[in-house]
Protein backbone atom coordinates (compact mmCIF):
# COMPACT_ATOMS: atom_id res chain seq x y z
CA UNK A 1 0.00 0.00 0.00
CA UNK A 2 2.31 2.33 1.01
CA UNK A 3 4.76 1.28 -2.33
CA UNK A 4 0.92 2.80 -4.22
CA UNK A 5 0.79 5.69 -2.04
CA UNK A 6 4.52 6.22 -3.05
CA UNK A 7 3.98 6.09 -7.02
CA UNK A 8 0.78 8.05 -6.68
CA UNK A 9 2.41 10.84 -4.79
CA UNK A 10 5.49 10.62 -7.48
CA UNK A 11 3.18 11.02 -10.75
CA UNK A 12 1.56 13.58 -9.01
CA UNK A 13 4.25 15.19 -8.60
CA UNK A 14 5.55 14.42 -12.26
CA UNK A 15 2.72 15.56 -13.71
CA UNK A 16 2.55 18.86 -12.08
CA UNK A 17 6.04 19.91 -12.36
CA UNK A 18 5.54 19.42 -16.33
CA UNK A 19 2.54 21.26 -16.11
CA UNK A 20 3.74 24.77 -13.53
CA UNK A 21 6.87 24.63 -16.01
CA UNK A 22 4.63 24.98 -18.78
CA UNK A 23 2.22 27.68 -17.58
CA UNK A 24 5.05 29.52 -15.47
CA UNK A 25 6.15 31.80 -18.17
CA UNK A 26 2.74 31.90 -19.24
CA UNK A 27 1.40 33.25 -15.60
CA UNK A 28 4.17 35.72 -15.50
CA UNK A 29 3.86 37.30 -18.40
CA UNK A 30 0.11 37.90 -17.52
CA UNK A 31 1.02 39.22 -13.78
CA UNK A 32 3.88 41.58 -15.58
CA UNK A 33 0.86 43.21 -17.58
CA UNK A 34 -0.81 43.64 -14.45
CA UNK A 35 1.40 44.83 -11.10
CA UNK A 36 4.24 45.30 -10.46
CA UNK A 37 7.29 43.09 -10.45
CA UNK A 38 7.28 42.46 -6.17
CA UNK A 39 3.66 41.88 -6.43
CA UNK A 40 3.85 39.67 -9.72
CA UNK A 41 6.54 37.36 -7.82
CA UNK A 42 4.29 36.69 -4.81
CA UNK A 43 1.28 35.93 -6.91
CA UNK A 44 2.94 33.98 -8.84
CA UNK A 45 3.91 31.63 -5.89
CA UNK A 46 0.34 31.65 -4.42
CA UNK A 47 -0.57 30.61 -8.23
CA UNK A 48 1.25 27.68 -8.03
CA UNK A 49 0.15 27.12 -4.60
CA UNK A 50 -3.76 27.07 -5.18
CA UNK A 51 -3.05 24.98 -8.75
CA UNK A 52 -1.15 22.20 -6.97
CA UNK A 53 -4.03 22.36 -3.90
CA UNK A 54 -6.41 22.22 -6.84
CA UNK A 55 -4.17 19.24 -8.95
CA UNK A 56 -7.37 17.32 -8.98
CA UNK A 57 -9.57 20.18 -11.15
CA UNK A 58 -6.74 20.90 -13.65
CA UNK A 59 -8.57 20.49 -16.76
CA UNK A 60 -6.66 19.27 -20.11
CA UNK A 61 -6.09 23.36 -20.97
CA UNK A 62 -4.48 24.32 -18.13
CA UNK A 63 -3.76 27.76 -19.54
CA UNK A 64 -6.89 29.59 -18.95
CA UNK A 65 -7.93 27.59 -15.38
CA UNK A 66 -4.58 28.74 -14.14
CA UNK A 67 -4.72 32.24 -15.18
CA UNK A 68 -8.11 32.56 -13.73
CA UNK A 69 -6.47 31.50 -10.25
CA UNK A 70 -3.73 34.21 -11.18
CA UNK A 71 -6.55 36.73 -11.73
CA UNK A 72 -8.21 35.84 -8.38
CA UNK A 73 -4.58 35.53 -6.26
CA UNK A 74 -3.94 39.09 -7.38
CA UNK A 75 -6.92 40.58 -6.29
CA UNK A 76 -6.35 39.39 -3.08
CA UNK A 77 -2.83 40.33 -2.78
CA UNK A 78 -3.74 44.24 -4.09
CA UNK A 79 -6.77 44.50 -1.26
CA UNK A 80 -4.74 42.81 1.47
CA UNK A 81 -2.34 45.64 0.07
CA UNK A 82 -5.11 48.15 0.03
CA UNK A 83 -6.20 47.47 3.69
CA UNK A 84 -2.44 47.38 5.17
CA UNK A 85 -2.36 50.76 3.50
CA UNK A 86 -5.53 51.68 5.19
CA UNK A 87 -4.46 50.47 8.74
CA UNK A 88 -0.81 52.53 8.52
CA UNK A 89 -3.06 55.80 7.98
CA UNK A 90 -1.64 56.08 4.56
CA UNK A 91 -4.33 58.31 2.20
CA UNK A 92 -4.31 56.18 -0.87
CA UNK A 93 -5.31 59.13 -2.91
CA UNK A 94 -2.13 60.78 -1.78
CA UNK A 95 -0.07 57.30 -3.24
CA UNK A 96 -2.02 55.82 -5.50
CA UNK A 97 -1.12 52.13 -6.38
CA UNK A 98 -0.45 51.31 -10.61
CA UNK A 99 -2.29 48.82 -10.54
CA UNK A 100 -1.66 47.73 -14.41
CA UNK A 101 1.12 48.60 -15.94
CA UNK A 102 0.70 50.96 -19.19
CA UNK A 103 0.69 49.50 -22.90
CA UNK A 104 3.95 50.47 -23.92
CA UNK A 105 5.19 53.23 -26.79
CA UNK A 106 1.84 53.61 -27.32
CA UNK A 107 0.70 56.42 -24.94
CA UNK A 108 -2.60 57.43 -26.64
CA UNK A 109 -4.04 54.05 -26.52
CA UNK A 110 -2.61 54.05 -22.67
CA UNK A 111 -5.46 57.11 -22.14
CA UNK A 112 -7.78 55.18 -24.36
CA UNK A 113 -7.37 51.67 -22.33
CA UNK A 114 -8.08 53.77 -18.96
CA UNK A 115 -11.36 55.40 -20.15
CA UNK A 116 -13.12 52.28 -20.68
CA UNK A 117 -14.17 50.37 -17.85
CA UNK A 118 -11.48 48.45 -16.14
CA UNK A 119 -13.35 44.90 -17.28
CA UNK A 120 -13.38 45.93 -20.71
CA UNK A 121 -9.86 46.67 -20.51
CA UNK A 122 -9.24 43.48 -19.28
CA UNK A 123 -11.02 41.60 -21.87
CA UNK A 124 -8.85 43.38 -24.02
CA UNK A 125 -5.49 42.36 -22.30
CA UNK A 126 -7.04 38.58 -22.14
CA UNK A 127 -7.55 38.87 -25.81
CA UNK A 128 -4.68 40.33 -27.22
CA UNK A 129 -1.78 39.72 -24.84
CA UNK A 130 -2.72 36.43 -23.55
CA UNK A 131 -4.21 35.74 -27.20
CA UNK A 132 -7.32 34.19 -25.46
CA UNK A 133 -10.42 32.93 -27.71
CA UNK A 134 -14.06 34.22 -26.19
CA UNK A 135 -14.10 30.15 -24.64
CA UNK A 136 -10.91 30.27 -22.75
CA UNK A 137 -11.71 34.22 -21.52
CA UNK A 138 -14.99 32.54 -20.39
CA UNK A 139 -13.01 29.90 -18.58
CA UNK A 140 -10.56 33.12 -17.00
CA UNK A 141 -13.57 35.15 -16.00
CA UNK A 142 -15.88 32.43 -14.88
CA UNK A 143 -18.79 33.39 -17.28
CA UNK A 144 -20.60 31.69 -19.91
CA UNK A 145 -18.51 31.68 -23.34
CA UNK A 146 -21.70 33.76 -25.17
CA UNK A 147 -20.97 36.63 -22.82
CA UNK A 148 -17.14 36.40 -22.86
CA UNK A 149 -17.93 37.21 -27.13
CA UNK A 150 -20.87 39.45 -26.35
CA UNK A 151 -18.36 41.64 -23.81
CA UNK A 152 -15.39 41.57 -25.95
CA UNK A 153 -17.33 42.36 -28.61
CA UNK A 154 -18.14 45.64 -26.56
CA UNK A 155 -15.05 45.95 -25.16
CA UNK A 156 -13.45 46.19 -28.32
CA UNK A 157 -16.47 48.72 -29.88
CA UNK A 158 -15.10 50.93 -26.32
CA UNK A 159 -11.98 51.03 -27.08
CA UNK A 160 -12.42 51.75 -30.55
CA UNK A 161 -14.66 55.03 -30.15
CA UNK A 162 -12.38 56.09 -27.19
CA UNK A 163 -9.35 55.66 -29.59
CA UNK A 164 -10.90 57.75 -31.98
CA UNK A 165 -11.59 60.54 -29.41
CA UNK A 166 -8.09 60.01 -28.31
CA UNK A 167 -6.39 60.18 -31.74
CA UNK A 168 -8.44 63.38 -32.81
CA UNK A 169 -8.06 65.21 -29.64
CA UNK A 170 -3.60 64.50 -30.41
CA UNK A 171 -4.88 65.31 -34.11
CA UNK A 172 -3.68 62.30 -35.70
CA UNK A 173 -5.76 60.40 -37.44
CA UNK A 174 -3.81 57.40 -38.12
CA UNK A 175 -4.19 54.55 -35.45
CA UNK A 176 -0.66 53.51 -35.92
CA UNK A 177 0.98 57.03 -36.55
CA UNK A 178 2.62 59.47 -33.78
CA UNK A 179 3.76 56.50 -31.33
CA UNK A 180 5.29 58.98 -28.54
CA UNK A 181 8.38 56.10 -28.01
CA UNK B 1 -18.31 39.09 -38.51
CA UNK B 2 -17.94 41.18 -41.97
CA UNK B 3 -14.82 42.15 -43.77
CA UNK B 4 -14.82 45.42 -42.17
CA UNK B 5 -15.41 44.33 -38.31
CA UNK B 6 -12.10 41.40 -39.06
CA UNK B 7 -9.91 44.49 -40.35
CA UNK B 8 -10.68 46.38 -37.68
CA UNK B 9 -10.23 43.78 -35.20
CA UNK B 10 -6.62 42.94 -36.77
CA UNK B 11 -5.93 46.79 -36.47
CA UNK B 12 -6.91 46.53 -32.96
CA UNK B 13 -4.73 43.41 -31.97
CA UNK B 14 -1.76 44.65 -33.49
CA UNK B 15 -2.10 48.13 -31.97
CA UNK B 16 -2.49 46.24 -28.71
CA UNK B 17 0.40 43.51 -29.36
CA UNK B 18 2.70 46.07 -30.04
CA UNK B 19 2.08 47.80 -26.88
CA UNK B 20 2.49 44.38 -24.63
CA UNK B 21 4.05 45.48 -21.35
CA UNK B 22 5.40 42.08 -21.07
CA UNK B 23 7.17 41.83 -23.95
CA UNK B 24 10.71 42.70 -22.87
CA UNK B 25 10.00 40.65 -19.84
CA UNK B 26 13.14 38.43 -19.80
CA UNK B 27 12.28 34.85 -19.27
CA UNK B 28 12.99 33.33 -15.89
CA UNK B 29 15.81 32.22 -13.95
CA UNK B 30 15.95 28.35 -14.39
CA UNK B 31 16.92 28.09 -10.26
CA UNK B 32 13.72 30.29 -9.33
CA UNK B 33 11.36 28.69 -11.41
CA UNK B 34 12.74 25.15 -9.82
CA UNK B 35 12.41 26.74 -6.17
CA UNK B 36 8.74 27.96 -7.48
CA UNK B 37 7.53 24.98 -8.38
CA UNK B 38 8.98 22.44 -5.57
CA UNK B 39 8.03 25.37 -3.17
CA UNK B 40 4.23 24.95 -4.22
CA UNK B 41 4.51 20.94 -3.87
CA UNK B 42 6.21 20.95 -0.97
CA UNK B 43 3.54 22.88 0.55
CA UNK B 44 2.15 21.30 3.83
CA UNK B 45 -1.90 22.09 2.20
CA UNK B 46 -0.98 19.25 -0.25
CA UNK B 47 -1.28 16.66 2.41
CA UNK B 48 -4.65 17.64 3.13
CA UNK B 49 -5.43 18.10 -1.07
CA UNK B 50 -4.20 14.46 -1.35
CA UNK B 51 -6.35 13.16 1.49
CA UNK B 52 -9.16 15.36 -0.26
CA UNK B 53 -9.28 13.01 -3.51
CA UNK B 54 -10.12 10.15 -1.96
CA UNK B 55 -11.99 12.26 1.32
CA UNK B 56 -11.63 9.37 4.11
CA UNK B 57 -8.61 9.90 5.55
CA UNK B 58 -8.23 11.80 9.14
CA UNK B 59 -11.98 11.10 9.89
CA UNK B 60 -13.59 10.53 13.41
CA UNK B 61 -15.97 7.58 13.31
CA UNK B 62 -17.98 10.38 15.10
CA UNK B 63 -18.19 12.16 12.11
CA UNK B 64 -18.92 9.00 9.59
CA UNK B 65 -21.76 8.75 12.05
CA UNK B 66 -23.19 12.09 11.51
CA UNK B 67 -22.60 11.70 7.69
CA UNK B 68 -24.60 8.44 7.58
CA UNK B 69 -27.24 9.74 9.67
CA UNK B 70 -27.66 12.99 7.42
CA UNK B 71 -27.63 11.01 4.23
CA UNK B 72 -30.24 9.28 5.32
CA UNK B 73 -32.24 12.04 7.02
CA UNK B 74 -31.62 13.63 3.33
CA UNK B 75 -32.28 10.22 1.32
CA UNK B 76 -33.54 10.85 -2.07
CA UNK B 77 -34.79 14.47 -1.97
CA UNK B 78 -31.75 16.14 -1.87
CA UNK B 79 -33.21 19.60 -3.41
CA UNK B 80 -30.50 19.78 -6.43
CA UNK B 81 -32.11 23.32 -7.65
CA UNK B 82 -30.60 24.35 -4.62
CA UNK B 83 -27.17 24.49 -6.53
CA UNK B 84 -28.39 24.47 -10.44
CA UNK B 85 -26.54 27.59 -12.18
CA UNK B 86 -28.91 29.91 -12.83
CA UNK B 87 -28.41 31.90 -16.35
CA UNK B 88 -25.86 33.03 -17.98
CA UNK B 89 -26.13 36.40 -16.05
CA UNK B 90 -23.37 36.98 -13.66
CA UNK B 91 -24.04 38.92 -10.54
CA UNK B 92 -22.81 42.21 -11.25
CA UNK B 93 -19.05 41.61 -10.56
CA UNK B 94 -16.00 43.37 -12.37
CA UNK B 95 -16.72 46.77 -11.03
CA UNK B 96 -16.69 48.38 -7.31
CA UNK B 97 -19.53 45.89 -5.86
CA UNK B 98 -20.98 42.61 -6.15
CA UNK B 99 -24.65 42.92 -5.79
CA UNK B 100 -26.33 39.37 -5.02
CA UNK B 101 -29.72 38.75 -3.84
CA UNK B 102 -31.51 36.37 -1.36
CA UNK B 103 -34.74 33.92 -1.36
CA UNK B 104 -35.61 31.55 1.54
CA UNK B 105 -34.98 27.86 0.37
CA UNK B 106 -38.47 26.17 0.55
CA UNK B 107 -36.96 22.48 0.09
CA UNK B 108 -35.19 20.54 1.94
CA UNK B 109 -31.41 20.59 2.20
CA UNK B 110 -27.78 19.09 0.92
CA UNK B 111 -25.19 18.70 3.66
CA UNK B 112 -22.49 21.36 2.69
CA UNK B 113 -20.06 19.78 0.50
CA UNK B 114 -16.51 20.21 -1.44
CA UNK B 115 -18.46 19.52 -4.95
CA UNK B 116 -21.57 21.89 -4.72
CA UNK B 117 -18.77 24.37 -3.23
CA UNK B 118 -16.93 24.44 -6.32
CA UNK B 119 -19.94 24.84 -8.62
CA UNK B 120 -20.73 27.73 -7.23
CA UNK B 121 -20.09 31.22 -9.10
CA UNK B 122 -19.45 33.47 -6.27
CA UNK B 123 -17.73 32.53 -3.24
CA UNK B 124 -15.65 34.89 -0.86
CA UNK B 125 -14.64 35.71 2.51
CA UNK B 126 -15.28 38.75 4.20
CA UNK B 127 -16.92 40.99 7.36
CA UNK B 128 -20.32 42.01 7.60
CA UNK B 129 -20.08 45.68 7.93
CA UNK B 130 -23.54 46.49 8.31
CA UNK B 131 -27.39 45.08 8.29
CA UNK B 132 -29.60 47.75 7.19
CA UNK B 133 -32.27 48.76 5.01
CA UNK B 134 -32.55 45.03 4.04
CA UNK B 135 -29.28 44.73 2.66
CA UNK B 136 -26.29 43.26 4.18
CA UNK B 137 -22.88 44.71 3.18
CA UNK B 138 -19.60 42.51 3.27
CA UNK B 139 -15.84 43.90 3.15
CA UNK B 140 -14.42 41.37 1.26
CA UNK B 141 -11.17 40.01 2.17
CA UNK B 142 -10.45 37.01 -0.46
CA UNK B 143 -11.95 36.02 -3.46
CA UNK B 144 -12.60 32.03 -4.16
CA UNK B 145 -14.91 32.56 -7.05
CA UNK B 146 -15.94 35.91 -8.91
CA UNK B 147 -15.63 38.71 -8.12
CA UNK B 148 -13.32 40.35 -7.56
CA UNK B 149 -14.62 43.43 -5.68
CA UNK B 150 -13.59 45.07 -2.74
CA UNK B 151 -17.52 45.11 -1.07
CA UNK B 152 -19.99 42.51 -1.53
CA UNK B 153 -23.82 43.57 -1.21
CA UNK B 154 -27.07 40.98 -0.49
CA UNK B 155 -30.40 42.43 -1.05
CA UNK B 156 -33.00 40.62 0.34
CA UNK B 157 -36.94 41.41 1.22
CA UNK B 158 -37.22 41.89 4.77
CA UNK B 159 -38.38 38.40 5.83
CA UNK B 160 -35.78 36.63 3.45
CA UNK B 161 -32.86 39.01 5.37
CA UNK B 162 -34.34 37.77 8.36
CA UNK B 163 -34.36 34.34 7.22
CA UNK B 164 -30.59 34.60 6.39
CA UNK B 165 -29.25 36.54 9.65
CA UNK B 166 -30.70 33.43 11.50
CA UNK B 167 -29.63 30.67 8.51
CA UNK B 168 -26.05 32.49 8.72
CA UNK B 169 -25.81 33.34 12.13
CA UNK B 170 -25.16 37.00 10.74
CA UNK B 171 -23.17 39.65 13.24
CA UNK B 172 -22.01 42.85 12.24
CA UNK B 173 -18.15 42.83 12.59
CA UNK B 174 -18.12 39.05 12.06
CA UNK B 175 -16.25 36.95 9.44
CA UNK B 176 -18.26 34.90 7.21
CA UNK B 177 -17.96 32.87 4.07
CA UNK B 178 -20.51 33.29 1.19
CA UNK B 179 -21.33 31.38 -1.68
CA UNK B 180 -23.91 32.30 -4.10
CA UNK B 181 -25.41 30.76 -7.85
CA UNK B 182 -26.99 32.60 -10.12
CA UNK B 183 -26.92 35.80 -8.02
CA UNK B 184 -28.29 34.34 -5.06
CA UNK B 185 -26.74 33.53 -1.90
CA UNK B 186 -26.70 29.70 -1.16
CA UNK B 187 -27.93 29.49 2.31
CA UNK B 188 -28.80 25.56 3.91
CA UNK B 189 -24.98 25.62 5.55
CA UNK B 190 -22.99 26.78 1.98
CA UNK B 191 -22.74 30.32 3.98
CA UNK B 192 -21.91 30.95 7.55
CA UNK B 193 -19.01 32.23 9.77
CA UNK B 194 -15.88 31.80 8.71
CA UNK B 195 -14.85 29.05 10.89
CA UNK B 196 -14.68 25.29 11.57
CA UNK B 197 -15.86 22.82 9.14
CA UNK B 198 -17.05 25.30 6.87
CA UNK B 199 -13.80 27.34 6.54
CA UNK B 200 -12.25 23.32 5.72
CA UNK B 201 -14.95 23.07 3.15
CA UNK B 202 -13.83 26.34 1.89
CA UNK B 203 -9.96 25.61 1.55
CA UNK B 204 -10.50 22.26 -0.20
CA UNK B 205 -12.78 23.76 -2.75
CA UNK B 206 -11.02 26.42 -3.71
CA UNK B 207 -7.18 25.89 -2.73
CA UNK B 208 -6.65 28.03 0.11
Amino acid sequence: MGSVEAFDVEERRSRFETVAREALEPLRRFLARRTDPTTADDVLADTLLVLWRRYGELPADVLPFAYGVARLCLANAQRGARRQRRVAGRIATLDPPRATPEPVGDDRLAVALDRIPSADAELLRLWAWEQLTPGEIATVLDISPNAASIRLYRAKEKLRAELRKVDAGSGHESPTEGRSR
Amino acid sequence: MSDHDERDDTELLTRLRAADPASSLPPADPHRVAHLVEAAMSDTGTRASGSRESGTRNRSPLTWLVAAAAVVLIGAAVVFGLVNRGDDTPPSAGGPLTQLGYQQHAGRCMLPNVAVLRRQTVAFRGTLTSLEDGTATFDVTRWYAGGPTDVAKVAASPTALDDLVRAARLRVGEEYLVSATGGTVTSCGFTGPASGHLQDLYAQAFGG
